[in-house]
């Protein structure tokens, strides 16, 4: 078949699986998502350019702001970060790839579908979300945000964090595992370094968020009452809201910090192009985010909490952890401008919009250290101070550490310089507006910020104004950045292969667009390994000699027809029982099975695999990479499971007169049915061992004897849901409590329940291959990986259990 | 770095797992001081879930930073568990 240039265009995009062709799209659509996201903030500033304006009704107004943030946030600042991890850390560990493609193409497509489903709800009847971007509870429940619109958007969250956090196992593996031979971590560049701390960060928040949002959507969709049961609610001094708000927050305040530390890794990277010295600090740096920015982040959340009425020496406590964050962030800013001093200083567009970044950051840090007090976050809470000082943050340090990132690094995407006049225009014009739009609003202390409109009183309207103002001059100055991006790409001047001079190893490796990482048969020597360890020898060409043609015929599309069928799945969900939505539904599931089917045939007839690389595995080298990836993976599920049991925990100890679990369960079956499934984690690591010792029929023997133990616990349990569900026990219960219990348990032991079917389905599949001979004593990772997948699905029942059934 | 295990501790491994289940519902039943029969019963669950780690997932044999990547989320989740429960005051 001839195939036409679109056609092959579009299968070259849809069917790719490259690192780079799947960092230029998530760059692209994020840039696209920047740009909603931007025009909804447009129509919020001319809202408020005057006092009394009529310009956007209310729900429309709150529709704007919630959807402002939410893409924002989610789906431009962080993926956007997330193309540059996929394009630039393979190059700069040199890796050929990352750890495992087909998933990094699935990660890009959830994250694109998820995007879709957020902007469909725009459309739909009733609009999109409008409970801010928190969604706090029982604000964002089916009460107070009626229609499918808000519920296409929290899924298109689901989905986003499904990506995030696949997207996390992806790069946490490739880092620590696909280094190139003297890559070791004291000469890992600074990008790289800060993508892993970012992806850990997200590895462990965003399971919270997925936690949170299944909830959610379950009380949309399944019509569970987590937050808003009459059974809580009736509770004096008791309210859902805070339990939403910890799984929120838990999620939310790491994700500053994801949304951070990105730009914290370009300006540390990139600095020392432009001053000619390394940068300053470079291990201080380094173990400051680590050990303190990082586990720190997981520990101020309740700062976002101080009026919810949480007890006083929680409250000190967060004080406490969220003042003693800005210890290691002073010693990081202390560093950058270090690194500036004694430098021979080039004033290029991205060294401009590194100095930016910095500044801003200082601006809004001192900010938010005033908000850790909990007597003046009384003050300042829910004010315009807030939204400057985030946006000082978050946009400030965040978007011109990241555009810097564009330009410095839009040479080695095309092979083209940018215009520099445009680029330093760019840069004042952004920097000005910047400081007119949000420097305002810090003196708005007074003003809420969750209002539509506001009275023409004392100066809120000039001030207003003003903002507006510089709202249109800070947009504007982005359209010189679209449109040096885009003359660079197709009529820029050669830039030469290393513009800057600079010691990188992403530079010395040859292609631009689309092409494999390492076009040429070798690596040149050089980058960090030489420059920062000057003791250390220097690699030879032989030592970082990847085969060029090994990844091109990677191509799959798998992920895109997987993300296809889930998307069509979650379109029709809001809509079902009508015909269209179940429709929807219907062929969603079936473009699922089928992708799931092709997949693993794919496999079978071994249709994509890629050699194992990277000789740089310290600290984890006698690890197979599939294997840590499963560790990753597994260590983000504890988070997931943990925070449902934290729900459960919070709902339980909320309400009195809780049902006691004998009445419910029947207890012998519920023990009976455990010892089921844990003789069945025993036949799989019998399996295992089986393999290891290279006898293939004891291997079928010991994974049969665990497919019928997990098919007799479904069983069991199905059976067991069938007699709870005659017997009165339903999430329609008209009883309060029991529909809560119901909820919770029903939900918990359903979720633990589809792992141990995903676990039964695999299962097929291994068998199969076991029969062809596919595993021999040398060759059976997927056996050991799937051992460490049933095992810890018999690790989560161990809790569910007792927590159920027996307390 | 996983070493070949014998059969036998995997037995024994698994023949606690369920003694612990026993022991829970044994406990669940029988003591009356709910805190008691909670905090026991906890333990167990621990127990279980810490020998199931060792030795069916081999993380006794693992390199200790993958030991530490595994701690790390736990106790994570310890922080969140504690804190949402201590938020109802």
């Amino acid at each position: 078949m001839i195939r036409t240039g679109a056609t092959s265009w579009l299968q070259r995009w849809v069917t790719t699986t490259n690192h780079k062709d799947i960092g230029l799209l998530y760059l692209f659509t994020s840039l696209y998502f920047g740009m909603a996201g931007g025009a909804l903030a447009l129509l919020m500033r001319v809202q408020l350019s005057v006092p009394n304006n009529n310009f956007l009704s209310a729900l429309y107004y709150d529709q704007a702001v919630t959807m402002h943030g939410l893409i924002m946030i989610l789906w431009f600042l962080s993926p956007l970060a997330i193309a540059f991890f996929n394009y630039l850390v393979p190059l700069q560990i040199g890796a050929k790839d990352l750890a495992f493609p087909r998933l990094n193409a699935l990660s890009y497509w959830f994250f694109l579908g998820g995007g879709i489903l957020a902007i469909m709800s725009f459309f739909v009847p009733g609009g999109a979300a409008a409970s801010g971007w928190t969604t706090y509870q029982p604000l964002s429940s089916p009460s107070f945000q009626p229609g499918p619109g808000p519920t296409l958007v929290y899924i298109g969250l689901l989905l986003l964090a499904v990506s995030v956090t696949l997207g996390s196992v992806n790069i946490i593996t490739t880092i620590l595992w696909m280094r190139t031979r003297g890559m070791g971590f004291s000469k890992l560049p600074m990008f790289t370094w800060f993508a892993l701390f970012t992806t850990g960060a997200m590895l462990y928040a965003f399971p919270t968020l997925i936690a949170a949002f299944v909830l959610n959507v379950s009380d949309r969709l399944l019509g569970t009452a987590f937050f808003t049961s009459p059974a809580i609610l009736s509770v004096p001094g008791i309210d859902p809201s805070i339990l939403w708000d910890n799984l929120f927050w838990f999620f939310g305040h790491p994700e500053v910090y994801i949304v951070l530390l990105p730009a914290f890794g370009v300006i540390a990277n990139i600095i020392p192009s432009f001053t000619g010295r390394p940068i300053a600090g470079r291990n201080w740096i380094i173990i400051s985010t680590a050990l303190v920015v990082l586990p720190l982040s997981f520990g101020v959340w309740m700062h976002h909490m101080f009026l919810t009425g949480i007890p006083l020496s929680l409250q000190e406590s967060f004080d406490v952890s969220t003042e003693a964050i800005s210890i290691p962030f002073g010693i990081i800013i202390i560093s950058f401008i270090l690194s500036l001093v004694r430098g021979r200083i080039q004033f290029k567009t991205p060294f401009l919009f590194v100095i930016g970044a910095v500044v801003l950051f200082i601006i809004g840090g001192i900010m938010g250290v005033f908000l850790s007090s909990p007597v003046l976050d009384r003050e300042f809470n829910g004010s315009y101070f807030v939204v400057s000082h985030f946006h000082y943050v978050m946009v400030g340090a965040t978007i011109f550490g990241l555009i810097a990132a564009i330009y410095y690094w839009l040479p080695r995407m095309t092979g083209r310089m940018y215009n520099e006049k445009v680029g330093k225009a760019h840069f004042v014009i952004s920097f000005i507006g910047f400081n007119v739009l949000y420097g305002p609003m810090s003196i708005l202390s007074d003003m809420p910020r969750r209002v539509f409109t506001y009275p023409n009183t004392g100066d809120l309207g000039i001030v207003n104004e003003i903002a507006t103002v510089g709202s249109f001059i800070f947009v504007f100055a982005q359209v010189l950045l679209a449109y040096n991006v885009v003359h660079t790409w197709f009529r820029g001047p050669p830039s030469g292969p290393n513009p800057w001079g600079s010691s990188g190893l992403e530079w010395t490796t040859g292609g631009t667009v689309g092409a494999p990482a390492f076009d040429s048969e070798t690596a040149p020597r050089g980058g960090w390994i030489g420059q920062l360890s000057s003791s250390a020898p220097a690699p030879t060409q032989a030592s970082v000699q990847v085969p060029s043609d090994g990844h091109s015929g990677h191509t799959s599309v798998r992920p895109f027809t997987l993300s296809l069928g889930v998307m069509l799945f979650f379109i029709g969900a809001p809509f079902y029982p009508s015909t269209s939505g179940l429709a929807a539904m219907v062929v969603g599931a079936a473009v699922v099975l089928y992708t799931m089917f092709s997949w693993a045939r794919d496999d079978l007839r071994e249709k994509f695999s890629i050699p194992d690389e990277g000789e740089e595995r310290f600290p984890f080298s006698g690890l197979p990479k599939i294997k840590l990836g499963m560790w990753v993976f597994l260590s983000s599920e504890v988070i997931l499971f943990g925070s449902l049991i934290a729900a459960y925990l919070f709902i339980r100890e909320s309400v009195v007169g809780w049902p006691v679990a004998s009445s419910i369960h029947d207890i012998p079956l519920g023990t009976a049915n455990t010892i089921i499934l844990l003789s069945s984690g025993f036949t799989m690591a019998m399996a295992v061992i089986s393999i290891r010792r290279g006898n293939q029929r004891s291997l079928l023997l010991w994974l049969s004897a665990t497919f019928l133990l997990g098919s007799v616990f479904m069983g069991i349990k199905l059976s067991e849901w069938s007699n709870l569900a005659s017997a009165g026990f339903t999430i329609t219960s008209p009883n309060p409590m029991y529909q809560l219990a119901a909820s919770a348990y029903y939900f918990v032991v359903g979720l633990h329940g589809a792992h141990v079917t995903a676990g039964l389905i695999v299962m097929v599949y291994l068998m199969r291959k076991t029969l062809s001979g596919a595993y021999t004593k040398d060759s059976h990772g997927a056996i050991e990986n799937f051992g460490l997948y049933w095992a810890f699905v018999d690790i989560v029942w161990c809790f569910i259990f007792p927590l159920f059934y027996l307390l | 770095m996983v070493t070949q295990m014998r059969d036998s501790v995997l037995v024994v491994v698994w023949l606690y797992t369920i003694i612990a289940v026993l022991a829970e519902v044994y406990t669940a039943q029988h003591v009356s001081d709910t805190l008691t029969a909670a905090s026991a019963i906890v333990v167990f669950a621990l127990s279980q879930a810490a020998a199931i780690v060792a030795f069916y997932m081999d993380l006794k044999d693992e390199p200790g930073s993958l030991i530490l990547m595994v701690l790390i989320p736990v106790m994570f989740l310890a922080g969140l568990l504690i804190s949402v429960v201590a938020s109802l005051g």
